[in-house]
């Protein structure tokens, strides 16, 4: 018997009993559209994510307060005096792969402009503080010296900074703004930025990093420092040499182990990536299991199937059929129900993923190796929960299955 | 002797070895010639169908040898047994045993799905053609539950010659049928066995048995009676008679 043959007696045999062969194969169905829905839900939050701390800038190095503790007592890590401006200064001159520095201080502060007032982060920073960040500026400038003038009292605001306060963004540039009831004028809005896991990266005044380090906060210290290289590649390199100056040289100006933490995006991405890369693994596997169970029901049909075609079965045997071909006769039918139902799950997989996709606003993508992944794996559910009950079949002796009524 | 087809020797065949053993057969030894139409008789449990099944390669038996055309069975492997029934056999069984919601012509081609020498072509050609034979040219395309009895027993015929076999078994061929349709398959057996085809047959009527040429009578798994029916009735006259009453 060709293999051609044993395919079109499966595919009538389907035929033949079609609503039980269909809710056979739903469990085929639903098992490979939540493994593919699931992927793709994975793979898209994962790039959604990787893409937003993308716009963070990929480059960025924060050097960070590590003490957990000062003298027994724990403290909040933005508040540990460990991080100086000096220490910016000796990572510029001593780190040749750090390309853009700055120190950075941060609060939360009031804008007040008329009678509009907002309730803004306010970040002090370098020039280079814009660079490192991806801050593109949309209307006026930016500092006009890398360190900005010392105590000058300008600012750059974000979109909803200036929405909030201005009628036409346009128009912020050259205001006076009170900051803190301190004036402060803008000098240049900045480009959208969206965003950025929840919160709003547009939310934002940067102003000169000493401006806000002694006007607003009255610090002598820093929060934290951010670094960046010309090139990705180039950020392993630059960790090491900061490391290595901040070191030796906190150790020859305070004495004793120097606590700092240095992070960089590409670490953070890494390890979201691979969080959300297990998360995926574990919905799949659970979805998983659900096409274990479809493979279960396969089983259980083909069982009721053989022993409802006993007579049939007896007969081809009698006249002539080898058991090795009843065996993969009843395979094929199997398998045939199996990937029907794996092409059907890799659809409504689609349609999932897409239907997710836009009801969580992100771009599920179905990757072409959860789909072969899913039709293999439907494929070997069908020969796997088929080969017992085919084996049954091709077992059975002629003349018991030509009486069996 | 060449013309010798069949020939087995002290076959025995045992059920449930053991505390409750069945000796179906008792050392049966039995010679089927060419162009032979045998009839198998017997009361129930006589061990009439398990011999048919022996013969028919169907079933092994416990001891005893068997030569179908001079060549050992007994002891081959169980493709090769699937190789002899499917070229060299045909069975009719009583019920029928066709396919269901399957068309005549589907149910004909069974056997030769499983002789890899015909084309697709080639097998419905030679369905249809055994078809005809059997006098259902125009139920070709019938499902067999949408044909009377008589019909579903000749298709089952036409399956049983399809591959132009040497011999073909029948158990109780007419057991489910009116006498009328009885004699219209007898006389496809009778115009078969003339074309030369050896005709092994079980049956319990006597009227039907007068139609062969040879009656086996067997009793608790022996062979009591083997007698040359010398007058066989001709099957044809006797449907002709029934038809016109």
């Amino acid at each position: 018997m060709k293999v051609s043959d044993l395919l079109l007696s499966a595919l009538r045999s389907i035929n033949r009993n079609r609503s039980r062969s269909l809710l056979t194969m739903l469990g085929i169905i639903i098992g490979v559209a939540s493994v593919i829905g699931m992927l793709a839900l994975g793979n898209g939050a994962t790039q959604s994510i990787k893409g937003e701390l993308g716009k963070l800038g990929t480059n960025l190095i924060m050097v960070m307060p590590g003490a957990d503790q000062q003298r027994g007592v724990s403290t909040d890590l933005a508040n540990v005096e460990i991080l100086k401006e000096s220490d910016v200064k000796a990572i510029l001159n001593l780190s040749p792969s750090v390309t853009y520095i700055s120190p950075v201080v941060s609060t939360k502060s009031q804008a007040v402009f008329g009678s509009n007032n907002s309730r803004p982060n306010v970040t002090g920073g370098y020039r280079d503080y814009f660079f490192i960040n991806n801050y593109e500026i949309k209307y006026g400038q930016l500092f006009d010296e890398r360190t900005g003038k010392s105590l000058q009292k300008v600012c750059v605001i974000g979109k909803t900074v200036a929405e909030d306060l201005f009628e036409n963004e346009k128009d912020a540039v050259g205001k006076i703004i009170r900051l803190d009831k301190i004036p402060f004028r803008i000098i240049g809005v900045l480009e959208e930025k969206g965003q950025t896991m929840g919160m709003d990266g547009d939310n934002i005044i940067i102003a000169p990093f000493r401006t806000v380090q002694k006007r607003l906060l009255g610090l002598t210290y820093l929060h934290q420092i951010h670094a960046a290289t010309e090139n990705e590649d180039e950020v392993d390199a630059a960790v090491a040499e900061i490391d290595d100056v901040m070191t030796n040289y906190l150790k020859k100006v305070s004495g004793g182990e120097p606590q700092f933490r240095i992070a960089t995006q590409k670490e953070m991405l890494d390890v979201m990536g691979t969080v959300l890369g297990l998360l995926t693994l574990l919905l799949a596997a659970i979805a998983g299991i659900s096409l274990l169970v479809g493979g279960i029901g396969i089983m259980n049909i083909m069982l009721v199937t053989v022993t409802e075609r006993t007579r049939e079965i007896g007969l081809r045997l009698a006249v002539g059929a080898p058991s090795n071909v009843i065996l993969l006769q009843f395979l094929i039918e199997s398998v045939v129900i199996s990937l029907i139902g794996g092409i059907i799950g890799i659809m409504l997989g689609y349609t999932l993923a897409s239907i997710g996709g836009s009801l969580m606003d992100m771009t599920a993508e179905v990757t072409p190796s959860s789909v072969l992944m899913a039709f293999g794996f439907s494929f070997l559910v069908g020969v796997l929960f088929g080969f017992f009950p085919a084996r049954k079949a091709a077992r059975l002796n002629p003349i018991q299955a030509l009486r069996h009524e | 002797m060449e013309d010798c087809v069949i020939d087995i020797k002290n076959i025995s065949k045992v059920f449930n070895p053991g505390e409750n053993e069945v000796r179906a057969l008792n050392d049966v030894s039995l010679k089927i010639y060419k162009g032979e139409f045998v009839s198998l008789m017997g009361s129930s449990g006589s061990g009439k169908s398990t011999l048919l099944n022996i013969l028919g390669c169907l079933d092994q038996p416990t001891s005893g040898t068997y030569l179908l055309d001079g060549q050992e069975v007994s002891g081959i492997s169980k493709s090769e047994i699937s190789l002899i029934r499917n070229r060299k056999f045909g069975f009719v069984f009583q019920s029928y045993n066709l396919l269901p919601k399957t068309s005549a012509l589907e149910n004909v081609e069974l056997p030769l799905l499983y002789n890899s020498q015909y084309s697709i072509k080639a097998r419905r050609e030679k369905a249809e053609e055994a078809l005809v034979s059997v006098g259902l040219k125009d139920r070709i395309f019938h499902k067999t539950n949408e044909l009377s009895g008589g019909q579903q027993q000749r298709v089952a015929i036409a399956r049983a010659l399809v591959n132009e076999p040497k011999v073909i078994f029948a158990d109780e061929p007419t057991g489910n049928l009116d006498s009328k349709t009885s004699y219209q398959v007898m006389e496809l057996f009778q115009n078969l066995n003339e074309k030369g085809i050896l005709i092994v047959m079980v049956s319990h009527e006597p009227d039907i048995v007068e139609m062969s040429k040879r009656k086996i009578i067997l009793h608790d798994g022996k062979i009591i009676e083997d007698i040359e029916i010398l007058n066989p009735k001709n099957a044809h006259e006797l449907f002709v008679a029934a038809d016109s009453k």
